[in-house]
């Protein structure tokens, strides 16, 4: 007899697991992931750091606007003599915090809107679709200002809670979400069709499974690549259009700092300060751009046809 | 050979083409001035503020107006009347009180654009159309103080006035009535008229223009073209041709400014903001004009006097104490405008030098809040026996930075007196409409309020001024400040008909605004405009519109 010697198979690997690789693969994508984590965890140390230096972002001090980056103000001081660093990494964690959770809410809304149209089709398809296509007939600014100016206290929230920063934090979030989701809900659909006809769809239906069955189980996990890309290419898109709100006015009321009014406050100080322009939308530039390489390196990482094209990043 | 012969002349002829274009002398016959906020109607005497004036009294001049030295001058008309000269005279009412009669007579050779006589058939149709509730005008010097207009011949007319009033000689502007008459006769309702006037379906008509210049072009939200009035009978324009060149914002408008775009711009409202305009100066003192005059236009904070907090008058002592208002005008504004210490700026004539002032004192308004139970909590915000926190709202007029500015500093500065301030910032149409005007708001509301020569303070501190249904939301006493000793001084104001009589009302007003401090005075806004340097006869500091004026200005 003679001893035949099997080579052992490799270890199975998650399909989690082979994407994470492929992610890791595409350089640009890799660079831009650790400039977000690590522009996040400093945006994080803005507390730790304010208390260190004995600063308060908001306190102004009409006796040292403008001046120059110093021990105790890193990046100098604004036209209100508060400290420009810690208002950047305060601002941050709200620009961040808005385009993340907007971006959210927006998919699960579009999602919603889209997987429903997609699955179930026929009238209710058509009147969803009608409504998506009303909605991006809209003009952007209009509808934001509209919905900026609706008086929430009329609508039985109590004066305080509707000026409350935290309220008015969620409602940039909402106002966002509302109107920016019909891209999801777009690509849900015509995810959603898709799947809606494979052969294990309908197997799983004459076998009695029910409508959310098979849009838990079979239609959210097989269109989960173009949501997860789609939404990581919104995520800068939402920061900018927090900085739209804020010059509009209907943004976070200063004086807590974003990106976005900082931005705008510094517009008039373009001749004497320009500065002060500069910081914010730097931070903003590199933030859509990096936002927007990782959501380049996750489609990567998720089309199985795209071989080697981070390698040439 | 030839080839490089070609390519020299080619190059030749654009070195001289080329240096043509840049030597190019600008156009010395246009000035094109930059604005903000497009006229939403072009109505001279429908929904009036500060920025349609700055635009609307190119073409369509008042019978009267306040110059440089705040002297009342004639416009339309031959002399200013004077109870001195005998234009204007007392006289005896039928139920005995004492009423006015004054006589203007129109300058000779007035016309429209269109080569219609101005006459006082325009004078009594203005008046009528004026004094029409269902209409609605919110001109400064209303129609409706007259009760009827005599015609005494085609230049010539007596107002009837049944109340004495010091502004007895101060009227505004006059309507066509053979453009507007069967209009308004079509349309006898605000909306209605406000839609079908020609100023807003045709503002380029010629007869509906009288001054010096006449609309004779538009582009809504981009441009305004004002040409000299053939018909004009006083001095020949100076310019040719005046662009009014509209801008989205106020950084747009100082770079085309800097870049040569346009040849001057207002400094707000309708313009650059004071900052923007220090910051020019700074980095190009030669290259610009800077034509800066004291003003009227205070700079204050309304309060709801509704709000049990605001009604104690300790409380509002120690808000104006705790507000470094030098400091603010020091840092901002180089100190070129004045902090106000009241409703009228020290350089007035009426300005009460005897009435308390407020100036910064952090420790007598901790005292005074103290005194009106209020004391710092464990987060060093005040509260009273109730455990109630001293929190008030502050808003303004969203998209002006340097309200958005003030706002955080005197969030800041109140928070070390112990009071929480929320800012809230609106956008002016939200301000105008509901928050200021039917009184929506809670706490504090910042805005300004002209104090011209002509304008009786009645209409931001008379009893009868505080909006509601019953006034149609017309008064401007935003605070909702009630007070006896106010309303007998402003009645003494309003028939004032001397100086001295004046001056003694002034003070009384200004002693009484200082005692019970129904607004926080904060600053006074100079009046200023950036011009190319060769922009002359500019009559920067007249007290009404300087463009009453316009034919005057030339560039040399």
């Amino acid at each position: 007899m003679t001893d035949v010697t099997v080579a052992a198979l490799p270890a199975p690997r998650s399909i989690w697991s082979l994407r994470f690789e492929k992610f890791r693969g595409h350089r640009l994508a890799m660079y831009a992931l650790v400039f977000l984590v690590l522009l996040t965890a400093l945006c994080l140390m803005a507390w730790p750091l304010s208390q260190y230096l004995g600063i308060d972002p908001n306190k102004t001090n009409l006796l040292a606007r403008f001046k120059a980056p110093s021990a105790q103000h890193w990046l100098g001081t604004d036209d209100l003599g508060r400290d420009v660093l810690i208002r950047l990494m305060y601002g941050g964690q709200v620009s961040i915090a808005v385009g993340l959770l907007a971006t959210f809410l927006m998919t699960i809304l579009g999602v919603a809107v889209g997987v429903t149209s997609g699955f179930l089709g026929g009238r209710t398809d058509a009147i969803l679709m009608r409504l998506t296509d009303c909605m991006i007939a809209l003009p952007l600014i209009p509808l934001l200002i509209v919905l900026g100016a609706v008086d929430l206290t009329k609508l039985g929230l109590s004066a305080a809670a509707a000026s409350s920063p935290l309220f008015i934090f969620l409602r940039i979030v909402v106002i966002i979400a509302l109107v920016d989701w019909t891209t999801m809900a777009r690509i849900a659909r015509a995810g959603a069709i898709q799947m809606r006809d494979r052969d294990y769809v309908r197997a799983a239906t004459v076998a009695g499974a029910r409508r959310r069955y098979n849009v838990l189980v079979h239609v959210l996990p097989n269109i989960s690549t173009p949501l997860i890309v789609a939404a990581t290419l919104t995520v800068g898109r939402v920061i900018l259009l927090e900085s739209t709100l804020s010059f509009l006015g209907f943004g976070i009321v200063p004086p807590t700092p974003t990106w976005g009014n900082m931005l705008t406050n510094a517009q008039q100080l373009i001749i004497s300060a320009p500065h002060l322009a500069v910081y914010p939308g730097l931070l903003i530039f590199a933030t859509v751009m990096a936002v927007n390489f990782v959501g380049d390196g996750v489609r990567y990482a998720f089309d199985p046809r795209a071989e080697n094209e981070g390698r040439s990043h | 050979m030839k080839m490089r012969k070609t390519i020299a002349s080619a190059l030749l002829a654009a070195t001289v083409l080329g240096s043509g274009s840049v030597q190019a002398q600008p156009d010395k016959g246009t000035l094109v001035v930059g604005q903000l906020q497009f006229l939403t109607n072009f109505h001279p005497l429908i929904q009036v503020n500060n920025t349609k004036r700055l635009v609307v009294n190119y073409g369509l001049r008042p019978i009267t107006a306040y110059d440089e030295n705040v002297v009342n001058q004639c416009v339309l008309c031959e002399e200013v009347p004077s109870l001195q000269n005998g234009l204007a005279e007392l006289v005896d009412n039928p139920d005995g009180s004492k009423g006015m009669r004054v006589r203007f007579t129109l300058k000779q050779g007035l016309s429209w654009g269109d080569g219609t006589p101005v006459t006082s058939k325009d004078v009594v149709f203005t008046h009528k159309i004026g004094s029409d509730e269902k209409i609605g005008f919110s001109n400064y010097n209303p129609w409706s103080r007259a009760s009827a207009v005599e015609v005494v011949d085609d230049r010539t007319f007596v107002l009837v006035l049944p109340e004495v009033v010091s502004s007895f000689a101060s009227w505004d502007q006059i309507l066509p009535a053979h453009l507007e008459e069967p209009i308004y006769a079509a349309n006898p309702t605000a909306e209605s008229y406000t839609k079908q006037s020609l100023y807003n379906t045709k503002p380029t008509t010629p007869g509906l223009w009288n001054g010096s210049f006449m609309l004779t072009d538009y582009q809504i939200g981009t441009r305004l073209i004002w040409e000299p009035n053939p018909h004009w009978p006083g001095a020949k324009p100076g310019l040719n041709r005046i662009v009014l060149s509209y801008r989205d914002n106020s950084s747009a408008l100082m770079q085309n400014l800097l870049s040569g775009e346009i040849d001057a711009v207002p400094v707000s409202p309708g313009g650059i903001s004071f900052s923007q305009m220090l910051d020019i100066q700074g980095q190009n003192p030669e290259k610009f004009t800077y034509h800066i005059a004291d003003g009227t236009n205070l700079e204050r904070i309304a309060m709801n006097l509704d709000n049990p907090i605001l009604a104690d008058v300790k409380v509002r002592e120690a808000l104006l104490l705790s507000i470094d208002r030098n400091a603010i005008t020091e840092a901002l504004f180089q100190g070129q405008q004045a902090v106000a210490n009241g409703l009228l700026a020290s350089t007035s004539p009426y300005y009460n030098t005897g009435m308390e002032t407020y100036s910064y004192d952090l420790e007598k308004a901790k005292a005074l809040l103290s005194e009106a139970g209020w004391t710092p909590g464990a987060d060093g915000i005040c509260v009273n026996g109730n455990g109630d926190r001293l929190t008030l709202e502050l808003a303004t007029t969203a998209g002006n930075q340097t309200r958005e500015q003030i706002a955080q500093v005197i969030q800041s500065q109140l928070s070390e007196a112990c009071v929480e301030i929320s800012t809230k910032f609106v956008p002016l149409q939200e301000y105008n409409g509901e928050l200021a005007r039917k009184r929506k708001f809670t706490g504090l509301v910042m805005s300004s309020i002209d104090f011209s020569p002509s304008t009786s303070p009645r209409i931001a501190l008379g009893s009868d001024r505080v909006p509601s249904a019953e006034n149609k939301f017309t008064g401007n006493n935003f605070s909702g400040y009630k007070s006896e000793a106010m309303d007998a001084a402003l009645e003494r104001f309003d028939a004032a008909l001397s100086p001295e009589e004046t001056k003694a009302a002034w003070a009384e007003i200004q002693s009484t605004f200082a005692q019970d401090l129904p607004m926080l005075p904060l600053y006074f806004y100079a009046r200023a405009y950036v011009s190319v340097p060769d922009l002359t006869d500019f009559r920067q500091s007249t007290y009404d519109p300087l463009q009453n004026f316009a034919e005057e200005w030339r560039r040399q």
